[in-house]
């Protein structure tokens, strides 16, 4: 008795859910109800919306992609290739006409491209990259690499090169928390007289930073500055230097170009960032998919996105991940 | 249940049988020499060495004459910044940061440890014109001002990276030694370059920096 | 009695099949592109994983345990078949390399599967560890484990065997989707019809009276997890061959998914009560609704709502049931 009841009622419930999503959809999330209209179609799919930094990739996407008269949905792969590769076929399933694409991971994510391309939909990557130079049709990349030779060289001129310093890497197996570490020490080692005492991982996360940071301390107390592979972890590194009652002494230097940092720089705490631009890459990403779709197919492979040196002599031209418009 | 414990087991030996005979037909796995495995796997891997050798001696070195004449770049610039960069620098990814690759005679001003600083001939003031930078050159200057190499023609960009970092090598060990043992402030050199990375909101880049290429004293 | 026991069932049954039916009636009419042979291959492929992870969860379910370890199990054998296949073992000593077939390494994952679950099963009988405590223990190692083996690194492009099980067919149909077909059909003749199987429910309906009347409890319990360690591994077979490559996160919460889909099959969490039928069925309404919900344009974020209220309703459902 108990169990029919039951099965109605979750029948009805799930079927109720159901009616009711679309008829949300219809009202908030699509405002002109694309399927129906036979619109045309923007699939967004972003490593991760955990960090801020990503959301305004995503988001930025997505709006400019709107702008330009698309439906666009935003994919999140939460860092796992498996879920990024079922969000690739159900894009591939449902009928979009292209993808702007955030990789979880250089190597791993190819095999997801490469499905894309078999169906005949052009893949976008942006800001990281793929290894491969003939499956997405074009791949917008930040520079992370000339990016942090900039910081580098900041970094030895703060320093006087002579000092002693702890690195704070993002993930091991990301190509970007390479490239970052590797254009840093291709400047930095030339110094004899700059001394790294420790690389620690911090997952790219501040609460992670933070903990790190603090432990680090207790072993290496007379250090004179903080590397980190973006900016989450220089916020974090930051407040355990707060903390110690060191924030004066030890220099931090970020990556990432994110809005606390740069209050962070204007008031003198942390000393500079690699300014990346999401936005820029976003919707430059948007409008090769526009032109795709409208019949242009010669797009140059892997288009470098500059990262630019921010610091505290020219943090007023810095603003919202963007450069600000000079009048 | 009630048999005996020897016929119980008789399936078990069987089934072992067949697996076994069946790993011994398809084998799970087969030996090679280890140190043979790492030799291919070495020869394979890519050797950013061996590119920039054969990029600087087959495509670098005859490159060198379709540098532009800096004083022609100079004076265009200082006429018109925006179409000089348009008709002469090479614009590499989004947001407009460009390169020169430039080559011209100069005078030595100065000869510092990192820095030489020449006049070009022609000139009537000894102003400087040109930074040679020779030592801690780092970035992709040589790549992007030449446009020889794209990054689009690798897989991973850390190659590309790799490449220019051993290309600044060969700049800071073969071309500047030479041309410091011969140099001194007076003599005048015959220099081919790559611009450091110029922004279009940095002022007008005379001096401008460069990474020779080829320096030969008169 | 046993009749009205057999018609609940049936109703059971039933139940989700309604359920699934309104689910695709309700796509179907929303999205055109919902009822389409592609799309539906899409759904059977990406449900695959989960379902060989389900069935392992529901006979250790069964037996009234639990196992937290099927995501890490599932990443640790993934990294295990994908590291021989690509790089083989070094003995540096003898200088030699051991190159593994594409089988070989399978079978090594396999084991390692295998393995994992009968260390579970160990330290649950032996040493009396509450399931839920010994399985978080082997869902922190195996997923360390990983992380030290790859050092976060991917190990990709495995070959040719894994990109053939990864994109090939057979009759029409994906291997990935016949692997989960033969799965279900030996399990569901496993829990019906072996002795292991009806013991299984009993250990979970009364571990007491079980014993009494002369069952190996332990053996039994045993069984259940190496059996759920090795679906576990056939699930890393089916992940590492769809991304030929196997990943450091690869598995993670995959647990959740599957405990889901078996408690909306009515499989009871107090073990005793459920068959894998019914986790079949959970599978594929979770498979429906995440597939569904995407198709609509729906955002990630309200997705999440919405499984989980699916989940809450589904166990309402068994608390009814059983009261």
């Amino acid at each position: 008795m108990f169990s029919r009841i039951a099965a109605v009622l979750l029948a009805g419930a799930a079927i109720g859910s159901l009616c009711c999503l679309c008829g949300c959809k219809k009202k908030m999330d699509v405002p002109d109800s694309g399927v129906e209209a036979g619109k045309q179609k923007i699939g967004i799919v972003i490593s991760t919306l955990n960090n801020p930094w990503f959301v305004v990739l995503g988001d930025t996407s997505k709006r400019h992609a709107e702008e330009l008269g698309y439906q666009a949905t935003v994919f999140d792969s939460q860092n796992d290739t498996a879920r990024e590769t079922s969000h690739f076929e159900n894009i591939i399933a449902s009928g979009y006409q292209a993808i702007i694409f955030n990789p979880t991971d250089a190597d791993a994510s190819i095999i997801n491209v490469k499905r894309a391309k078999k169906a005949g939909i052009p893949v976008f990557c942006i800001d990281r990259e793929i290894n491969s130079n003939e499956d997405a049709t074009a791949q917008i990349l930040s520079d992370n690499y000339s990016g942090c030779v900039a910081i580098g060289e900041y970094f030895v001129k703060e320093m006087g090169d002579k000092g002693k310093y702890i690195e704070l890497l993002g993930l091991l197996g990301d190509n970007n928390t390479f490239n970052r570490s590797n254009g840093f020490h291709f400047v930095v080692d030339k110094y004899e007289g700059l001394e790294m005492v420790a690389q620690q991982t911090a997952g790219f996360d501040r609460t992670k930073a933070f903990d790190v940071m603090n432990t680090l301390l207790q072993e290496h107390p007379d250090i004179d500055a903080v590397f980190c592979g973006n900016d989450a972890m220089a916020m974090g590194a930051y407040q355990a230097l707060v903390g110690a009652g060191k924030a004066d002494t030890v220099k931090v230097f970020g990556f990432d170009g994110a809005a606390d940092v740069l209050e962070s720089i204007s008031e003198g705490k942390i000393k500079a960032t690699g300014m990346q631009f999401p936005k820029r890459m976003a919707r430059t990403a948007v409008e090769y998919a526009d032109a795709y779709i409208k019949g242009k197919r010669d797009f140059e492979q892997k288009i470098p996105v500059p990262v630019e040196l921010v610091t505290i002599e020219n943090i007023d031209t810095y603003g919202d991940y963007e450069k600000k418009k000079v009048e | 249940m009630n048999r005996p414990v020897s016929s119980r087991w008789i399936p078990w030996f069987v089934v072992c049988c067949i697996i076994g005979g069946l790993l011994v037909v398809f084998p799970p796995f087969r030996m090679v020499s280890l140190d043979l495995a790492r030799e291919n796997a070495q020869a394979q891997a890519f050797n950013p060495h061996r590119f920039a050798v054969e990029f600087w001696h087959k495509q670098l070195i005859k490159s060198f004459d379709n540098a532009f004449e800096a004083e022609k770049v100079f004076d265009a610039m200082r006429r018109d910044r925006k179409a000089a960069k348009e008709q002469y620098a090479r614009v590499v990814g989004l947001g407009g940061p460009h390169h020169y690759f430039l080559k011209g005679a100069g005078k030595v001003i100065t000869v510092g440890k990192r820095e030489v600083e020449l006049s070009l001939v022609g000139n009537d003031v000894d102003g400087v014109d040109v930074v040679l930078v020779i030592s801690m050159i780092f970035g992709n200057e040589v790549l992007n001002a030449t446009g020889l190499v794209s990054r689009s023609q690798f897989p991973r960009t850390n190659d590309f990276n790799a490449i220019s970092a051993e290309v600044n090598k060969i700049v800071e060990t073969e071309i500047v030694p030479g041309f410091l043992e011969k140099a001194e402030v007076g003599s005048i050199v015959y220099f081919v370059g790559c611009s450091l990375k110029i922004s279009d909101d940095d002022p007008i880049p005379i001096p401008m920096r460069l990474v020779p290429v080829k320096l030969e004293v008169e | 009695m046993s009749e009205t026991i057999n018609f609940k069932k049936l109703l059971s049954r039933f139940q989700l099949l309604i359920v699934l039916l309104a689910m695709v009636l309700v796509l179907a009419v929303q999205n055109e592109n919902f009822l389409t042979v592609k799309n539906i291959e899409n759904i059977l492929q990406q449900i695959s994983i989960n379902v060989c992870l389900a069935i392992g969860m529901t006979l250790v379910i069964l037996t009234g345990g639990i196992d937290l370890s099927v995501g890490s199990v599932l990443g640790f054998s993934g990294i295990v078949m994908a590291g021989f296949m690509k790089n083989g073992i070094e003995i540096p000593s003898a200088n030699v390399l051991l190159k593994f077939t594409f089988h070989g390494a399978v079978i090594a994952g396999l084991l390692t599967g295998l393995v994992l679950g009968l260390f579970n099963g160990l330290m649950i009988t032996k040493f009396k560890i509450p399931p839920f405590i010994a399985t978080l223990g082997m869902l922190s190692m195996a997923r360390g484990w990983t992380k030290l083996w790859t050092r976060g690194e991917p190990i990709t492009n495995l070959g040719k065997g894994f990109e053939t099980v990864g994109s090939g067919s057979f009759i029409g149909i994906p291997i990935i989707i016949w692997i989960p077909i033969f799965l279900i059909v030996v399990f569901m003749i496993v829990s019906r019809k072996t002795r292991f199987g009806r013991h299984l429910y009993a250990v979970g309906g009364n571990e007491q009276a079980a014993a009494l009347s002369g069952l190996r409890v332990n053996r039994i319990k045993m069984g259940a997890y190496t059996l759920c360690g090795l679906l576990s591994a056939v699930a890393a077979l089916i992940l590492t061959a769809r991304l030929n490559s196997a990943t450091v996160v690869a598995g993670e919460t995959y647990e959740l998914e599957a405990i889901a889909a078996v408690v909306i099959g009515g499989t009871s969490l107090s073990g005793g009560r459920g068959s894998i039928l019914g986790t079949v069925f959970g599978c594929l309404i979770i498979g429906v609704l995440a597939n569904g919900l995407v198709l609509m344009g729906v955002r990630e974020e309200l997705q999440l709502v919405v499984k989980g209220g699916v989940i809450l309703l589904a166990v309402a459902l068994d608390k009814l049931h059983s009261r």
